[in-house]
């Protein structure tokens, strides 16, 4: 039954569509490096501050020259993915780089960053480096459809993630981002009318719901295409979000017909050998891989909570633009043995965008308790650390996020059979 | 497809913004400047030249009268400057003006000043002028009128350049005072009041100014809360107290400053007391419930520092625990300026200044 789906995986794919999005990808790739240097980013996010949130525990920030060294080496390996020779060779070179530098601080994270790095990381499965507009070889229509996955997914499970009544029924967070932008000539009052907070987050559903489809049918896709421009034209203008709107675009394509450049560069001539069946551990591994990239990012609906509250599984979920979330948090740090208290307010170490998500994102509360404690171990005491951290989820009033009473600093399964996170009060 | 499509197009349609019972953003941000702000500047200007009469007046016929008076206007004078710490942007902070560390760098350099006495370097008004922060400034003057000698007039008088460094450095207050009314007056009260993309200044836009003025509520009631209070009780050395870190410690003002700031904040809610004041709480009228819950919190605030005994020293050393319960409220305000407030008023909170200190 399976052996007509193992050739079609294997069928030829011409290469065009693929062979401009890797070119797109490196170019993009550099910009994004060379914006870091020139914006001074490194500096800030990275060199500055004196404590970061590493993804994996022990992993700490390099030397500045090395910093500066790996970004430049994502600027070369960007241009490198672009301009064809050995482009895998250059594709690893920026994941490691990329993927290193984003691993370092948790609380820098942004999807689009894992996106891009997931498109790597799966154009690292094709033949690259023999995919041309001319000559070359086919690209494996599993490869196609492998990105597309990976493409479709992002806007999928975004507009799964609005399937709420905070967005739909409320229109937050939008009103409460549209209303700060009230002062602007001639549309800020009408940013500012309710109805137009819940007219753009219906039309925001509707499009992440149905872009993929709308791009891959042909008798849709022009009207695709422009929603995509349109959209991610218009929330580039209004959010500041950097590459992201550039990379959204740069994937749609890939839900294009991949002969889309041949408009431009000549017909392509498909090879006259058909391609043998995907042998079965490949098509295997492709239904997992294909599985877990579409299912993982769904993992927060396990818990039957509000994950924009809770934010557990918020981070590797697409869950794009959903959460305007303010906060407040003063830890309280006692060694239990003298009965001495210190208060501490965690901006005194961090920089602003470090606190800015540290308010609000309880895991990252908890790191910052962690590494208190290590403070006053190295000068030979031993603590606990409480939090009194409050939080407001778009536009609701303020109420405690977590239980002032409990020691951060446990284990985390000790903590979550604790209940650390407090629900949600206001529905 | 279609038929969302029909739907958006409908609500658009209708789309007319309702009539809001809110003060118009616009006006509150220009009253803001022109009315809170420039109120505390011009009576600051007023109070600080006073206080300089009253060193000249001490000097040229010292006694126990003219030395109260001269205590009398360095307190009074203190008052709108510190009502006006909520204001940390504009010329207290920026360049060229940059008024803040030449009126106010505490903690004063007592090593400093006593240098400048014993040298021979001109005390006049214009030399102060030319100093940099550690001798100048409502500190250094502080410090003259309230030495540690039990006998304060006597030390004042000990040498004729004391009483000479006294009215050089108050001179110099009125002076930066009065250029901080004007400045405010003829530039920022405008950049700030009536923001414009066009100007290229910080503030393109009303929301962006209010943002300004909603973070300095939040970090002023931060400030009041961790540094006048929680430094000096020891919120950062696990309880053990640090009377140096008390802010106007030799005046024994530490706690009327703390007053002080607090009246500035409740200032940039309600306005001020003024005919037609226009504060943050008239954007909330449409929000009885959370504009009652905030003006509680800042009667609770008030009460809390009041029943706080003076001198703040013994009660941080006797009585920490009422510290800590004016610590609690002042938290609870911040809970709402910077969490509730700053939800209802789309504003994007930033980073504390202090922080990292």
């Amino acid at each position: 039954m399976l052996a007509p789906l193992r050739a079609a995986l294997s069928a030829p794919v011409d290469p065009a569509g693929l062979v401009v999005f890797r070119v797109g990808f490196g170019l993009l790739a550099a910009f994004s490096a060379l914006r870091f240097l020139a914006l001074g980013w490194v500096e800030a996010l990275y060199i500055t501050p004196t404590t970061h949130f590493p993804w994996l525990p022990g992993l700490s920030v390099p030397s500045p020259t090395a910093l500066y060294g790996l970004f430049v080496a994502q600027i070369v390996a960007g241009l490198g993915v672009a301009w064809g020779r050995a482009p895998k060779l250059w594709l690893v070179v920026w994941l490691l780089c990329f993927g290193f530098v984003e691993l370092l601080d948790k609380s820098l994270y942004l999807n689009h960053y894992v996106l891009f790095t997931l498109m790597g990381l799966w154009m690292l499965l094709l033949p690259l480096g023999r995919l041309r507009l001319h000559g070359g070889v086919a690209l494996p229509a599993w490869g196609l459809w492998l990105m597309r996955a990976q493409v479709a997914t992002v806007y999928l499970w975004a507009g799964v993630a609005k399937l709420n009544a905070d967005w739909f029924l409320r229109g937050e967070p939008l009103k409460t981002w549209l209303e700060a932008r009230a002062g602007l000539p001639l549309v800020g009052p009408l940013l500012a009318a309710d109805a137009t907070a819940l007219a753009m987050s219906w039309a925001g559903a509707a499009y992440d719901l149905s872009a993929p489809w709308l791009l891959l049918h042909p008798r849709t896709r022009p009207l695709g295409v422009v929603l995509v421009l349109g959209f991610h034209s218009a929330v580039g203008l209004l959010f500041p979000i950097g590459v992201f709107p550039a990379l959204m675009i740069l994937c749609s394509t890939l839900l294009w017909s991949p002969s889309w450049p041949r408009r431009w560069w000549g017909v392509w001539t498909p090879p006259s050998l058909t391609a043998p069946p995907l042998p079965w551990p490949q098509t295997a591994a492709l239904f997992v891989m294909i599985t877990l990239l579409t299912l993982f990012p769904g993992r927060g609906l396990l818990r039957g909570e509000d994950v924009a509250w809770t934010e557990r599984g918020h981070r590797l979920a697409w869950r794009v633009m959903l959460i305007e979330k303010t906060g407040l948090v003063v830890y309280r740090v006692v060694e239990p043995k003298t009965g001495r208290v210190w208060r501490v307010s965690p901006a005194e170490g961090l920089t602003a965008l470090q606190h800015k998500q540290l308010r609000t994102q309880p895991d990252l509360i908890r790191d910052y308790a962690i590494q208190l404690k290590a403070q006053h171990a190295a000068e030979g005491r031993d603590v606990v650390v409480t939090a009194d951290a409050w939080a407001s989820l778009n536009g609701r009033p303020a109420q405690r996020l977590l239980r002032a009473d409990l020691n951060l600093t446990q284990p985390l399964r000790a903590l979550d059979e604790a209940g650390w996170i407090l629900p949600r009060q206001t529905p | 497809m279609r038929h969302t499509l029909a739907i958006l197009a409908l609500l658009g349609a209708c789309d007319a913004p309702e009539e809001s019972p809110n003060a118009p953003r616009a006006e509150v941000v220009q009253a803001l400047a022109e009315q809170v702000a420039q109120g505390h500047y011009d009576e600051f200007a007023l109070r600080a030249e006073a206080l300089h009469r009253a060193a000249t007046t001490l000097c040229a016929s010292p006694d126990a009268d003219t030395f109260a008076a001269a205590q009398a206007g360095w307190w009074a004078a203190k008052a709108p400057w510190v009502r006006a710490e909520v204001i940390q942007f504009g010329p207290v902070v920026e360049y060229p003006e940059r008024l803040g560390p030449k009126l106010d760098d505490w903690p004063v350099s007592a090593d400093a000043v006593e240098a400048l006495i014993s040298s021979d370097a001109p005390l006049d008004v214009a030399s102060f002028g030319l100093m940099g922060s550690a001798t100048r400034g409502l500190p250094v003057v502080e410090y003259l009128l309230w030495p540690a000698e039990e006998d304060a007039l006597a030390t004042l008088l000990a040498t004729p350049r004391r009483c000479e460094a006294l009215v050089g450095a108050s001179g110099d207050v009125a002076l930066s005072a009065e250029r901080l009314a004007t400045v405010w007056r003829e530039d920022w009260s405008a950049r700030v009041g009536r923001p414009s993309p066009e100007d290229g200044d910080a503030y393109d836009t009303v929301q962006d100014a209010l943002d300004e003025w909603v973070n300095r509520m939040a970090f002023t009631a931060e400030n009041i809360r961790g540094t006048k209070l929680g430094a000096p009780v020891g919120d950062k050395t696990g309880g053990e107290p640090q009377l140096d870190l008390l802010q106007s410690r030799p005046s024994g003002r530490s706690l009327t400053d703390a007053r002080d700031a607090l009246a500035g904040v409740h200032d940039v809610w309600t306005g001020g007391a003024g005919d037609g004041a226009l504060g943050v709480s008239d954007l909330l009228r449409d929000d009885p419930t959370l504009s009652a819950q905030v003006d509680a919190l800042f009667e609770a605030c008030d009460a809390r520092l009041l029943e706080l005994p003076e001198p703040l020293e013994d009660t941080i050393l006797l009585q920490p625990e009422l510290v800590a319960r004016a610590q609690d409220a002042l938290l609870a305000l911040q809970v709402a300026v910077q969490v509730d407030l700053a939800q209802r008023l789309s504003v994007t909170i930033t980073f504390n200044d202090n922080d990292g200190d």
